[in-house]
């Protein structure tokens, strides 16, 4: 592992949302300081829906897929109500976590766990938050007079799910730290 | 001498078909060939090789080629401008919750880049940030890459180039090609509109936890341009209602278009440099289509030889189908042969065999009209050769046969709607 790996982890999670939604189609014309707010508005919008327990029981079955993209973790499909867990990149992640000595972030297991409720942070948002993440992340598409349409922001929703799997495993760095060095360490590869 | 004709064809296609020459050298070598097997002489006013086939040949589609230029220049124009940007960034904005809404909004700006400049620069224009932008509200892959190329195919029957081709190449009047294509539109668009909402539904929106938005090697960030003005997101439609309501004439409208681009999203002295560039930049697009439109009027003005309209007449008129439904149905069915390069591909011998049956008058010009503008919408989504198909497959990480498969079914029904159309109205 190099150096530009380990100093992945001096990179404060907001900055890790950054990247992503720079790295995001139709985010290209937001500047840094824009991209700042949106990524702590949809952090902290994940880690509140975390807290949240008003919601029914989630539904969709978890199944594990062998191979696979090593840069696909899992995937949520809501018209099969399942979750695809990718055993191959779920233990590339692991091993990467292990090799930076990150265990104490992450302990072992904590990307398998990490992974379903991310998917499950995605069927919530999906089905019963899109309106109420809009509007937490407050960038207006549209106003007239008093009425504001908040806009999508598209990789919002993932920094969401990322920041509420970190808070229900009561992980002390969002799992954007490890997507960041897994895929680093393909890269490097 | 009618079946050596044939023959040559064959050969021909086989050519284009296994890649062995680019189909604008070999539509260029059948022109050659047929001319010297029809008997034409080699040099004289009338009649030859160097002066009906390659001199007249190679400028009759000149309109096609300035048109093609011109819709170039502003699809140019609608990408420096972020004119296609912010329309694709706008329908995720306001409709990012519900994929299959934004899929839909796409598929009209495909739709209006379709209109403007077809095929692959239509693809690019609204496929560079339209493709990753559904996948990343949760559309598949292969969806993602289909609503770019049915939303192209919905815009096609309004795409200004494509009128003065049919024009020049069929010898029919704008206004006539104009009037069949308002009868083909409603299939299109019905059938791309059917194609988001059946495929996204039944494939389901997709939520991924991928690595790929953190890739260091993604590439670099695209030059900041900022939204557009809103007025200037109606651009596309300049064109189009100068043509086909206020019936201007193509080149103009395509000029106007251009004018409302510039003006109402550049600074005025900044407004030559930047025509200019987004022109040369057209030029660079507009290449690969003028380099066939060279050839293909070639090899129109070769299979319109006296020697070759005689030596095919009765063998065309002993194959075709002269009954109406005959017609719809053998046509129909042979819809699969204008895919692959097929013999049937618009733009490849399939113009050669439209000017043969014109010239022959085994069929009214616009019956010929209305099954090569049928052909062509199926050419235009599902061939997996043409390059906005394999641009949209690729860009979206899926094999273009996939979208072929997807999209085929829905083309073909428009094709059949354009064809029976065809024949209820001019046979």
């Amino acid at each position: 592992m190099t150096r530009t790996l380990r100093r992945l982890s001096a990179v404060d999670d907001i900055e890790l949302g950054v990247r992503l939604l720079r790295g995001t189609p139709t985010n290209e014309g937001r500047d840094d300081d824009q991209l700042r707010r949106i990524s702590a508005a949809a952090q902290r919008f994940g880690a509140e829906l975390a807290a949240d327990h008003s919601d029914p029981v989630d539904g969709a079955t978890v199944v594990e897929r062998a191979g696979g993209d090593l840069s696909l973790v899992a995937r949520y499909l809501p018209r099969r109500g399942r979750i695809e867990l990718f055993s191959a990149a779920v233990e590339h992640c692991e091993t990467v976590v292990d090799r930076l000595g990150w265990s104490d972030w992450f302990p072992p297991g904590t990307v398998r766990a990490a992974a379903v409720l991310h998917e499950r942070a995605h069927e919530r948002i999906t089905h019963r938050h899109a309106a109420e993440l809009r509007t937490a992340v407050g960038v207006p598409a549209l106003r007239l007079g008093h009425w504001t349409r908040w806009a999508f922001i598209a990789g919002a929703d993932e920094l969401a799910a990322h920041a509420y799997a970190g808070a229900v495993l009561g992980l002390p760095r969002s799992p954007l730290l490890i997507t960041a060095a897994a895929m680093a360490a393909i890269e490097e590869d | 001498m009618g079946f050596v004709i044939i023959g040559i064809m064959v050969v021909g296609v086989v050519l284009i078909f296994t890649g062995k020459l680019p189909t604008a050298f070999a539509l260029a070598l059948l022109a050659t060939a047929i001319a010297l097997v029809a008997g034409a002489s080699l040099s004289g006013a009338e009649n030859s090789l160097l002066t009906t086939v390659y001199q007249e040949g190679a400028v009759k589609l000149a309109s096609t080629m300035i048109a093609v230029l011109l819709g170039s220049w502003l699809g140019s124009l609608l990408r420096e401008t972020a004119i296609a940007s912010t329309l694709v960034r706008k329908t995720v904005e306001f409709a990012g919750d519900r994929p299959v809404v934004v899929a839909l909004g796409i598929l009209l700006v495909s739709a209006l880049c379709g209109s403007v400049t077809g095929s692959a620069p239509a693809a690019l224009l609204a496929g560079v940030i339209g493709i990753p932008a559904m996948i990343a509200v949760g559309i598949p892959k292969v969806t993602a890459a289909g609503t770019i190329l049915m939303g192209i195919g919905a815009g096609v029957p309004f795409e200004l180039p494509v009128w003065q081709f049919f024009s020049t190449a069929l010898n029919i009047p704008v206004p006539h090609v104009r009037s069949f294509m308002l009868y083909l539109f409603p299939f299109a668009a019905v059938a791309a509109i059917a194609y988001v909402l059946v495929e996204s539904r039944r494939r389901g929106p997709v939520h991924e936890w991928s690595m790929a938005a953190l890739s260091t090697r993604a590439p670099s960030r695209r030059r900041r341009l900022g939204d557009a003005p809103w007025f200037s997101l109606l651009t596309p439609l300049v064109p189009i209602v100068l043509a086909l309501v206020f019936l201007v004439p193509i080149i103009p409208s395509l000029l106007a278009g251009v004018v409302y681009a510039v003006v109402t999203t550049t600074r005025p002295s900044q407004m030559a440099t930047r025509l200019l560039r987004s022109l040369y930049d057209g030029f660079t697009v507009a290449a690969p289509p003028i380099t066939l439109f060279i050839a293909i009027g070639m090899l129109l003005a070769a299979v319109n030889l006296p020697g070759a309209v005689g030596a095919l007449t009765p063998i065309v008129e002993g194959v075709t189908p002269t009954n109406p439904v005959l017609y719809v149905v053998v046509f129909s069915a042979l819809v699969p042969l204008c895919l692959y390069r097929g013999p049937l591909n618009l733009f490849g011998l399939g113009a050669g065999i439209a000017g043969a049956m014109t010239a022959i008058g085994v069929y009214p010009a616009m019956a010929v009209l209305g099954l090569m503008t049928s052909y062509n919408q199926v050419f235009g989504v599902s061939d997996p050769t043409s390059t906005q198909t394999v641009w949209a497959a690729q860009y979206s990480g899926v094999k273009p046969q996939q979208v072929l498969v997807r999209t085929l079914p829905y083309v073909w029904v428009v094709a059949i709607g354009g064809i029976t159309t065809s024949a209820l109205l001019y046979l």
